[in-house]
């Protein structure tokens, strides 16, 4: 694996989706990594917005807070005196969590314990490993920030920013590699998309989480278009009336179903975006014609 | 009192019934549990290799 090493104590800057994550160790035994995409993330400049501490636990702390989500097998969320304990789990380490992230309310500093015998010690680590970086993403994000969608982004060679949404299997990682044929469009992700409102217009941002097609930036592109994506007969878009728009995206969004603070936010932001940009549902061939198809018809 | 006509210059909009319209969520892939394959949510890769999904204790 293509990897940034640093000394144990030094810590890792990224930002993703215009948030700087500072992540840290003061355990000797404990060598930090950037591992896949997120060291394209890296940065060495701003002030962190999130403060993070990383260390090897022989057991991490116990749940002994109201449970507030149980995602099943991978993780758990309780609450924990004012703030939050995520759980990682795995039928492979047996009932403990094999790692435990508390943050504060806010969720701008937070401490993750690593347990010993999951992990290999003598190896670098990257702490915040999925699902972790991404549901502190997500709550992140639900702070009145943002939202993370399951879509594919595409700056296209004239300006453009086109975002298809879109499931699992709906065809995004398909759409973007028609997209990287030609010269020109450069994809933000082909799986996860950040999704901000800054100075009054709708920005995308890639992000290290990519799908099948392995493409991810750490760039960001302001949105024009928005698609659902579907599979057709033959390359048509069909509007969509803003209430079909604002269920579609949130159906593609990654919330935090337990705050009812986070869904009154995402939603309100749902509605603004579907609000200030035109949706569309495009039905498509999987071949390159598509990509033109887009280009003359978008507007 | 003369009505007033429903016509074009009319300020009111055409009543539209409400509608439910049902929108597909995937429970496992809103809440970012378990790994991804063409059906699911996660981290893309014929192999996942993050912690939770690793089938072999390391010690």
């Amino acid at each position: 694996m293509d990897t940034v090493s640093t000394c144990a104590s030094a810590p890792l800057d990224f930002r993703i989706g215009d948030i700087t994550f500072a992540l840290t160790s003061e355990d000797p035994c404990l060598t930090l990594e950037a591992q896949g995409p997120v060291r394209h993330f890296l940065v060495t400049d701003g002030v962190p917005d999130v403060r993070l501490r990383a260390a090897w636990g022989d057991s991490c702390a116990p749940a002994e807070g109201e449970k507030l989500f149980d995602a099943g097998t991978v993780w758990q969320l309780h609450r924990q005196g004012q703030g939050y304990l995520f759980r990682f789990s795995s039928p492979s380490f047996g009932p403990e969590p094999y790692k435990t992230a508390s943050f504060n309310p806010a969720f701008t500093s937070g401490e993750i314990c690593l347990r010993g015998g999951c992990f290999q010690n003598d190896q670098p680590i990257y702490p915040l490993e999925y699902p972790l970086d991404e549901l502190l993403m997500v709550h992140l994000l639900a702070q009145e920030r943002g939202v993370e969608v399951h879509g594919c982004g595409v700056a296209d060679s004239d300006g453009e920013g086109y975002l298809f949404l879109g499931q699992s299997g709906a065809g995004k990682s398909t759409l973007a590699r028609l997209w990287t044929r030609g010269p020109g469009p450069h994809i933000l992700s082909d799986d996860r998309i950040i999704l901000r409102i800054l100075d009054g217009r709708l920005w995308m941002y890639g992000t290290p989480w990519h799908g099948e097609a392995e493409l991810a930036s750490a760039t960001r592109t302001p949105v024009d278009r928005i698609f659902f994506l579907a599979r057709g007969e033959r390359n048509e878009i069909a509007p969509l009336a803003h209430a079909d728009a604002v269920g579609r995206v949130m159906a593609c969004s990654f919330v935090p179903f337990h705050s009812r603070s986070g869904m009154d936010f995402t939603l309100g932001f749902l509605q603004q975006l579907t609000s200030a940009v035109p949706c569309a549902e495009l039905r498509f061939v999987p071949d390159e014609k598509v990509v033109e198809f887009i280009r003359e018809n978008a507007t | 009192m003369d009505s007033k006509p429903l016509d074009s210059e009319s300020t009111k909009r055409p009543y539209v019934k409400p509608e439910f319209t049902q929108v597909a969520l995937r429970p496992e892939e809103a809440v970012l549990g378990g790994c991804k394959s063409t059906t699911s949510s996660g981290p893309a890769g014929k192999t996942c290799s993050t912690t939770s999904c690793s089938t072999t204790s390391v010690s």
